[in-house]
This record gives C-alpha cells, structure tokens and sequence, in this order.
C-alpha cells in the first residue's frame, strides 16, 4: 500500500451503504445521517457514499463528513487513486432537457437558492437531450439501462473543460408511481438508486472528478411526492418535503475531495484508513474486498438488514480483522477502540 | 456510441485465493468481452460447485 507522506496522520475510517437493496437505515432518503454524523464524530474523516446522507433537498453531513461518489470509493480501495481535500469545488451541473418545464424551473431555482444562501459555486450548467433509459428488476433490486451516455460523458468533459471541479448531474429515472408507492412503504428497495450510480460511476470513471447524481422530478412526481404520499414511512420523508432532489448533490460536491491518481498529491491514502462499516451480509462488493486484502478491518453492522442473507461459504471470508456488531453504537465504540489503540501505537513510535 | 447495461453473470473459479482475486477475476471476464465494469456485486458464491454469481452494471459499445 503506498504510504501517505503527510506529517499529520489522519484518523480515517469508510461507512458505505449500497443504494438500492432496502437497507433498514440508509436505504430510503438520506436517513442515515444521524449514524453517519455518529461515526464522524469518532474520526478526522469519515468517507462515505452518496446514498447515505443525501436527503432531497437537504444534507445534514457533519463537516468532517466527504461524500465520494462510488466509483471512486472502489478505486480507492483498489489503491488506484488518493484523495486530496478541498474547501470549496467550482461546480459544473449537467441537466437532461426533458419537456416537463416545471420541473426544469424547480431545477433552476434550486441552483439560485443554494448559490445565493449556501454559498455554493455553480461555475456553468450545461443541458443535455432527453436519454433513453429504462428500470427493470433482477434479483430483487432495480436494475437500469441507458442506451446512449455520449452526451452525458461530452457534457461533463465541457464542463471540465471550463474550469469545474466537482460535477452535479440531474436526469429524469423512469420509475413507475406503483413502484415508487411500494418503495415508500418499505416494500421494495429505491426504485431510483442503482440507474443514478451508474449515471455518476461513469462520470468518475471516464473523468475522474468527484460527480453525483440528483433524480429531476416530474411535475407528476412531485404532485405524488408532497401531496400524495403522506402514508409513506417515515424515512421517506424527506421526499415529501423536497420538490427537487439537487440541493443535497450542491452541499456534498461543494467540499468533495479531488480524485488524484499522483499519491505525492493526496492527503487520504488507502493506508490512512482505520475501519470499513457496512450493513449487515453486505460482504459482495470492492471496497469489502480489498480491505480484507489490505489488512482494513470491517465491520459488519447487524441492526442495517437489506434484501442480502448470509453468503454461502461465508466461512471463507472470515479473518481476525473481521468484526460484527450489533448495531452503529457498538460500532462507534469500536472506531473509538481503534482510535486508542492508533494513538498508543503513534506515541511508542514518536 | 456508449450504452449502460445490468445483468447477472456466473464465473467458475478453478481455485479461490481471496475475495479480492474473484472481483479481479470478473472484472478481468468483462474487460475480455469489451465490456467496462462499473458495479459488481457478489450474489452468490458457491466453492463446492466452484462457482459464483454478480450482478453487474458495464458500459458497452453500441453499433
């Protein structure tokens, strides 16, 4: 693992909560923030994914939460790219032209207000023709297709161009209102979520710069979201308070840290981080991966249930560093734990 | 032209070293097939049968 040259080692430890598998806390509208802003509280730095903290409208991340897209969080486990913070991003705002023009004046608006009042700085918007996409469902989750994401990619790269630093991309998801009612009854998982990853994975991927994406409502959604829904559950509450979903992207991009493949650059290295949270059976995915590779312990967090049961053979996985708690409290006190044990180590070192 | 799929694929595995080595193995089977992976997700892993099922989203080439 390459080593972070920075004097000051930081205390850094990764929460992530996969989008789209109906996880108790996180799996509906930012409604894991509260644990989220829980874990911060024990770290220099928390990193987590959009998923978890995005709340419509809204975004209550502790300062010293970063919300680094998906993609990145892979590449970063995979040792492919540091981080280096920064305190205020240039954003760029890719938006689909679709004919609905409430919804695009609702977009806009949203722009002026978190300009004008968060100080957020939007550099240039950039608007995009109607994409083909659909949602179909594989195993439980939603899953998405888009047939065509060269004018995604060629806006993005514009935007780049012209100086952003962080893009915020905003596209209609073709979810049907019966799926969208059953979702917020916590019958099925967000309808919404696996498409808008892979929106902002690709954008990461083909430009290395921190992206996310924002669901742009309908005027028929909207009506269905405030003034139709109010049986829904209450971590879906959110939604019913938020007539455009950008505001939450605007506060996460304004801090996000810059993507460097140069580690002399990074201030968060691979070797920087302490501790990997996930839910409950959510051993499937790269970051899990690669910190058992690393030597990164996980924890495995009991009480955050999803549509995933125990892996087959999970037997294989195990290892020392391998820890599962009953829910985020005892997770904290671990990250504590850890903490002391980091600095103990530091001082015989010193 | 670039498109944006999801599907379920299996892989056989002759030996298991770690978790790690099977997601480089998968993603390895897209890359070959011309495809970019962008989310892959263990659903299943079976060592007695040596095999293992993900879902992943990739981006392709459209003609």
């Amino acid at each position: 693992m390459k080593e972070n040259k920075l004097k000051n080692k930081k205390f850094i430890v990764v929460s992530i909560i996969p989008t789209g598998i109906k996880c108790e806390i996180g799996g509906f509208i930012g409604d894991a923030t509260q644990i989220t802003n829980l874990l911060a509280s024990a770290c220099d730095y928390l990193i987590t994914n959009p998923n978890a903290i995005h709340a419509g409208a809204f975004n209550f991340k502790a300062p010293n939460v970063l919300c680094i897209e998906g993609f990145a969080i892979d590449l970063f486990f995979k040792n492919k790219i540091g981080f280096k913070l920064t305190k205020k991003n240039k954003i760029g705002i890719i938006i689909e032209k679709i004919p609905d023009k409430i919804s695009l004046k609702m977009t806009l608006k949203t722009i002026e207000a978190f300009s004008v009042v968060a100080g957020v700085n939007v550099i240039k918007i950039e608007f995009i023709k109607p994409l083909k996409k659909r949602i179909y469902r594989i195993n439980k989750q939603f899953a998405g297709e888009i047939l065509n994401i060269d004018p995604i990619l060629q806006a993005g790269k514009n935007l780049k161009k012209k100086g952003a630093t962080a893009l915020a991309i905003t596209t209609y998801i073709p979810a049907k209102l019966k799926d969208i009612a059953m979702y917020q009854k916590a019958k099925v998982p967000n309808p919404y979520g696996l498409l808008e990853a892979l929106i902002s994975h690709s954008l990461v991927k083909y430009l290395k710069i921190p992206s996310a994406h924002a669901p742009l409502l309908t005027k028929e959604e909207m009506d269905f979201f405030l003034f139709r829904s109010f049986s829904s559950d209450k971590r879906t509450a959110c939604e019913n308070i938020s007539p455009s979903y950008l505001g939450s992207v605007l506060i996460s991009l304004n801090d996000a840290p810059q993507i460097v493949e140069n580690f002399e650059k990074a201030d968060i290295v691979l070797s920087d981080v302490e501790a990997l949270i996930v839910p409950e059976n959510c051993f499937r995915g790269i970051p899990v991966a690669f910190a058992i590779k690393n030597q990164i312990p996980v924890i495995e967090v009991k009480e955050n249930k999803n549509i995933f049961s125990s892996l087959t053979h999970f037997e294989f996985l195990k290892t020392e560093n391998i820890f599962s708690v009953r829910d985020y409290r005892k997770a904290y006190e671990i990250i504590q734990q850890l903490k002391l044990r980091e600095k103990k180590y530091t001082k015989n070192k010193d | 032209m670039k498109g944006i799929k999801t599907k379920l694929i299996k892989i056989r595995f002759e030996k298991l070293n770690s978790l790690a080595s099977l997601f480089q193995a998968i993603e390895k089977k897209l890359i070959q097939e011309k495809k970019e992976p962008l989310r892959v997700i263990l659903i299943d892993l079976n060592l007695k049968k040596r095999e293992s099922l993900f879902l992943v989203s990739f981006i392709y080439e459209r003609k």
